[in-house]
């Protein structure tokens, strides 16, 4: 194939899919739009450049190739990281775009895409997201579980051995949906994020069991208690403030729509040294 | 007793909360400080392309920087003004953006360069290794 053929179908897709999660990544940081095209268009350009030199050095034009390039580059995460964080109410802050609803993967546009019958997995090892997004399983768990402490707390203290079995059954589902989350999160190459509020989801029983045991063991006294309940609504106050923050950045993703911002072309101005130093640079460091 | 119980108790949350050794953030934020000196030295010694800003630093011994930081900080000082960026038409794909220094850029780099210069002379006349060296 020559190279300035244009690229096959599902070459394209792999290569926009990427994008498109990176260009995620950066929204949710709260990264400014033309910093965000900027930096999608750099990507896409690196990409095109590695296939060329692939091509150049003989290799030949496909979808491993493709992904194999993809997988030598940098996730999306890191993208996200290595942008200082931007609030997205500030004023100095270009309002955030609205994200155009991507469609769902299917076999051919999928980076990782496999022969059809490796598809047959189970559910959670295959989401079905194209742009990274929390899991919503990790929110279920977190959730369950920590309801489920409150609720066996109650029981407990209103000696009620229905809410305690009941509240104990969902601490138990919640840690079990936590670790499916967890699972899910690490074998889902980025497409799934909420790792921390599945692992909070997974700790949460035997941090608090750990804690009320401390404090009783440090102080002999029913204050362990007291700060093991201290621990739990910690949690669920975090928990809150994720799923409200989630929340907030989709709607934030949706309802604000910026002007474009057009790049100004500017006239080429070439160095005008031999040496690599532009005089008075340098020099007088 | 207690306190080695409360000290390991503090050192599994600090691992769990991410723990990181102190050298490598140490050097990762150093490197993020002159990241920013070195991009736009990079860029005044000639028009150049994004993917090749982070060929060339990528290797230099000591920096390792990868495109997810390189992109930003470029897409950052272009939006700061301190880089300014043309299209170019590639063989194949989208068109690739060459940038090159603004008078303000230049500015810029004048003053981290001076102030790199500064550092790097204070701090070397700290260090023993310099006195050696200039016994010998």
């Amino acid at each position: 194939m020559e190279i300035n053929e244009p690229y096959p179908p599902e070459i394209t897709q792999a290569i926009n899919t990427f994008v498109d999660r990176i260009e995620k990544a950066l929204l949710q940081s709260g990264t400014p739009r033309a910093e965000r095209t900027s930096v999608c268009a750099e990507v896409e350009a690196q990409i095109h450049t590695m296939i060329e030199r692939r091509l150049e050095a003989g290799a030949e034009l496909n979808l491993e190739l493709v992904s194999g390039i993809i997988e030598t580059m940098d996730q999306p995460e890191a993208y996200a990281k290595s942008v200082d964080p931007v609030p997205l109410t500030s004023s100095t802050t270009p309002p955030v775009p609205p994200v155009p609803p991507v469609p769902p993967a299917t076999g051919s546009n999928r980076i990782n895409s496999r022969p059809r019958m490796a598809q047959f997995r189970k559910f959670w090892d295959r989401p079905t997201r194209t742009v990274p997004g929390l899991d919503w399983v990790a929110i279920v768990g977190l959730s369950s579980t920590c309801l489920g402490l409150l609720f066996a707390l109650g029981g407990i203290l209103e000696r009620s051995e229905f809410a305690t079995v009941v509240g104990m059954l969902a601490v138990f589902a919640g840690v079990i949906a936590s670790g499916i989350s967890f699972w899910r999160i690490t074998h889902s190459k980025g497409l799934l994020t909420g790792q921390r509020i599945a692992s909070v989801g997974v700790l949460i029983l035997p941090i608090v069991f750990a804690n009320t045991i401390l404090c009783v063991v440090l102080f002999g006294t029913p204050l362990g208690f007291f700060l093991g309940a201290v621990v739990l609504i910690g949690a669920l106050v975090y928990a809150n403030y994720r799923i409200a923050r989630y929340a907030l950045n989709w709607l934030a993703a949706y309802s604000a729509v910026a002007p474009e911002t057009a790049t100004v072309e500017e006239p080429i101005r070439q160095p005008d040294a031999d040496s690599g130093q532009l005089p008075g640079v340098i020099a007088s460091a | 007793m207690r306190n080695i119980v409360a000290g390991l108790y503090f050192w599994s949350w600090d691992q769990l909360m991410g723990g990181t050794s102190v050298d490598t953030t140490w050097l990762s934020q150093m490197r993020k400080g002159i990241l920013e000196l070195c991009v736009l030295a990079v860029v005044t010694r000639e028009e150049t392309y994004g993917y090749a800003i982070v060929e060339k630093l990528g290797q230099i011994p000591g920096m390792e920087v990868t495109e997810s930081t390189i992109y930003p900080l470029l897409a950052r000082l272009c939006s700061e003004g301190l880089l300014k960026h043309r299209m170019a038409k590639s063989p194949n794909g989208p068109s690739r953006r060459y940038y090159s220094l603004s008078v303000p850029g230049h500015k810029r780099l004048n003053e981290l360069a001076s102030a790199w210069g500064t550092i790097v002379d204070s701090v070397s006349s700290l260090l023993p290794i310099r006195e050696s060296s200039v016994a010998t």
